[in-house]
């Protein structure tokens, strides 16, 4: 248990830190700011996806990185003059969560019906094709 | 093929009225010839095995009925009747192969060369099939055999009655398949298997240049019926697209190969293992005889190649003399009539070469029954000595068996050349056209196969049946006569053997009118619109027979040259013919052999023509067959086998790289993500 606040912890000074990186690239006027936000977020969620074993943390990583790339969308959406005119970047983000959506749906429907089979959430003991 | 079916169409044209002219009941009859042995052979396959000692009453009486319509057929045709008239009469039963440009229709067609060949085939087979119900009464597979006999008849009918290549080649293969199963009929016997196999396979060798000549005949002419086709090919010989040289040369080597010539004689002598029936019906009186009537039917083929018949006649009479010296050292009976007939053949084949197609065609008669006879007689010489084949085991026979010798004694005078019997005039004929078409060298060949055909045959009978009994003690008292079903085929047989050389040459009244004749001979005036065409071909012109001029001469000479050697014969091996009484005189044979050692041993061993094929396609092709076994195994297969088990290798090694655990996959992903936005960013850093 302590294990598990230690980490968050960590995570949360470290996720503020980076924050306060982002402030001083710019604040919340500038570009930058967001997209270092973006690819922190990104990194956080692909690293998640190769560490974790558990298939619904993998889940949640992939939902990580699909708001990093949402959130990259909407910044150059607002911040290009020519899309902020047309709100396109918006609209692809509201796109973008609803195929999310969908996805973590059906991601999740596979993910149960394989556990029921295998009785296990561990992704590496779904090795039934190796063999 | 430029216009071939321009070409092709006028000759359809020209002979399509008398295809389709009403042959009224020989429509029927023609076919029942075939028909009627082969419900024979169907019924006695099925339910023969039950019928025990009465199986051959189905067969022998299919055969009989069959001889009275062949009989009928045959002489309808030589005097002319309605259908047949000069030129013959066919009539198509069916398309086999309708198939755009390549038809085969399967029909009959009699003319005169036909009916010879039926008079032939039907006679000396309907006596055989007599014989062979005394002749096999105590064999096991008497229903078998019989069985065996009428599928021979089947193919032998359909082979001369046919009148399209293809079908030709059917019958020709049929005849092989019933003569294999008749040489191997005891096949319990290792040595009759092996003849049955050699005979097939040699029989083959022949087959492949005969299927090649046919196919050749195809590309030329576009069709396989015998008649379109040879009008097709003597009307454009110049023109074709495989020399017409090539189609005889091949036509040819099939001919080889079913009549025994050399260098594919070899299997004949081996086929004396069948039972004796098979000897006479097969390999001596019919079967034989299909390659020479196979190059009489195809003689304008012949004919427009000139140098393809100087090949024919130097192949007929090489075999002929070789043949016959062969004969003079064995000591089996029926090995010596087994060369005896390769002789003959030889004969027939250097009567063709020369142009002389009348002149084989009357020897493939005559000789068809004095050799019918004369392998009749021996089987009965053969079952009266229980089951000895060794001259050397006999002797004395001729007041035991006095039928048999008497038979034997006219089949040999026939086929020695002595008048008047049949052997002399066609053999006479066959030499006086040879000298009379120029080819003096064939003539002088001829002479002395004559000579020696004398000597062998005398010899054979003085070994069999004169001077003293050589006969095993133990069987001399059981030395019988054989039943009057066997001995009665033999004097059927020595009728013809005695008149039927006078009777085809006869020239004038009463028999030349009869039929409608007024020409050289019976026989001549026959065939005379039979090889219309080859002897048009050939330039040849009939000469009157001149009795004090050449022919005279020639004739005295053959009559002098075959008393030569039967006289010698009488000296060496003994004559017992009333007041003609010699002693054999084995010193002297002992001396006159040891004079010439290298002549007797050749002619003992055949001029070693087993041994010489036996070196060349068991020692060096069993080499070279070894070779390429190895080669085969080494090099194909190992290259093969390599290349598999290195496929199997590296799967299972690259097997390892797929885990089955999503994060390998992952990580293989996300890295793949990196190069692909890495080199992206440096390209486009780089292009800016």
């Amino acid at each position: 248990m302590i294990r598990v606040f230690v980490g968050t912890a960590l995570t949360g000074a470290f996720v503020v830190g980076l924050g306060l990186i982002g402030l001083a690239a710019g604040g919340s006027r500038s570009l930058n700011a967001y997209l270092v936000l973006s690819g922190l977020l990104f990194a956080i969620g692909m690293f998640g996806f190769l560490a974790r074993r558990n298939a619904i943390s993998m889940l949640m990583s992939i939902e990580l990185m699909l708001n990093a790339v949402n959130l990259t969308i909407v910044a150059f959406g607002t911040f290009v003059p020519k899309l902020a005119a047309s709100a396109q970047g918006s609209v692809i983000a509201l796109i973008v969560i609803g195929v999310a959506a969908a996805e973590a749906t059906v991601g999740l429907a596979i993910v149960i019906a394989i556990y029921r089979n295998r009785k296990t959430p561990l992704v590496d003991e779904y090795d039934a094709m190796s063999q | 093929m430029t216009g071939l079916g321009v070409h092709l169409a006028t000759v359809l044209a020209a002979t399509t009225p008398e295809g389709t002219a009403d042959g009224g009941i020989f429509d029927l009859l023609v076919p029942l010839i075939i028909l009627l042995p082969l419900a024979g052979f169907l019924i006695t396959a099925v339910v023969g095995r039950r019928q025990g000692t009465q199986a051959h009453l189905i067969p022998v009486g299919a055969v009989g009925i069959a001889w009275a319509i062949g009989m009928v057929v045959a002489f309808s045709s030589l005097m002319g009747a309605a259908p047949f008239g000069a030129e013959g009469y066919g009539h198509q039963i069916y398309t086999w192969i309708p198939s755009d440009t390549f038809q085969v229709a399967v029909g009959f067609f009699v003319d005169n060369l036909t009916a010879c060949l039926l008079i032939v085939v039907l006679t000396i087979g309907l006596l055989v099939h007599v014989y062979s119900i005394g002749y096999m009464s105590h064999d096991p597979g008497y229903w078998r055999f019989f069985a065996y006999l009428n599928l021979f008849m089947v193919s032998m009918l359909l082979l001369v009655l046919a009148d399209s290549f293809l079908v030709v080649f059917v019958a020709w293969e049929l005849v092989g398949l019933s003569s294999y199963l008749l040489i191997g009929f005891w096949k319990h016997k290792p040595s009759a298997a092996l003849a049955a196999k050699k005979a097939f396979l040699v029989n083959r060798i022949g087959d492949v240049g005969f299927a090649l000549g046919i196919m050749a005949i195809f590309v030329n002419t576009g069709t396989l019926n015998i008649r379109d086709a040879m009008a097709f090919l003597t009307a454009h010989a110049g023109q074709l697209t495989i020399p017409i040289f090539v189609v005889a040369l091949l036509v040819f080597a099939g001919a080889m190969g079913k009549s025994a010539q050399f260098p594919l004689h070899v299997w004949l002598p081996d086929a004396m293992e069948g039972p004796t029936p098979v000897s006479a019906l097969i390999h001596a009186a019919t079967m034989v005889n299909a390659g020479v009537y196979l190059v009489a039917r195809t003689n304008p083929i012949f004919a427009s190649a000139p140098d393809s018949m100087v090949i024919v006649a130097a192949i007929g009479i090489f075999t002929a003399i070789l043949a016959a010296s062969i004969a003079m050292t064995q000591t089996d009976i029926k090995r010596v009539l087994a060369y005896s007939t390769l002789s003959q053949l030889g004969y027939m084949f250097a009567s063709l070469g020369v142009g002389a197609f009348t002149a084989a065609i009357f020897h493939l008669m005559t000789h068809g029954f004095f050799k019918g006879l004369l392998f009749l007689g021996s089987g009965s010489v053969i079952h009266a000595v229980h089951e000895e084949q060794d001259m050397r085991r006999m002797g004395g026979l001729a007041k035991r068996i006095p039928h048999t010798y008497r038979t034997m004694l006219i089949g040999s005078i026939a086929i020695a050349g002595i008048p008047p019997l049949a052997g002399f005039f066609s053999k006479d004929e066959i030499l006086g056209e040879a000298f009379k078409n120029g080819f003096q060298w064939v003539w002088l060949i001829g002479i002395l196969v004559a000579l020696m055909t004398a000597f062998y045959m005398f010899r054979l009978i003085g070994l069999t049946f004169w001077g003293e009994s050589r006969v095993d003690p133990a069987i001399e008292p059981h030395i019988h006569e054989s039943p009057s079903v066997m001995t009665t085929p033999l004097w059927l047989l020595a009728i013809p053997s005695i008149f039927l050389g006078l009777i085809l040459s006869w020239p004038g009244p009463p028999l030349g009118p009869l039929f409608g004749l007024h020409g050289p001979g019976l026989l001549a005036g026959w065939l005379e619109p039979v090889f219309a065409q080859g002897t048009q071909l050939l330039g040849r012109t009939e000469t009157d027979f001149a009795v004090f001029g050449i022919d005279g001469g020639l004739l005295l000479l053959s009559i002098v040259v075959a008393v030569i050697g039967m006289v010698g014969a009488w000296r060496l091996f003994g004559a017992d013919l009333g007041r003609i009484s010699w002693r054999p005189n084995p010193e002297r044979v002992r001396a006159l052999t040891s004079r010439v050692p290298f002549l007797y041993r050749a002619s003992l061993n055949k001029w070693w023509f087993d041994d010489l094929n036996h070196l060349i396609f068991i020692v060096i092709g069993g080499r070279v067959a070894a070779f390429a076994w190895w080669f085969d195994r080494r090099v194909v297969d190992d290259t093969v086998n390599d290349i598999a088990s290195t496929t199997v290798g590296a799967g299972t090694r690259l097997r390892r790289v797929q885990t089955g655990r999503v994060q390998n996959y992952a990580l293989g992903i996300a890295i793949g993500l990196i190069v692909m936005a890495g080199s992206f960013l440096v390209l486009a850093g780089r292009g800016r």
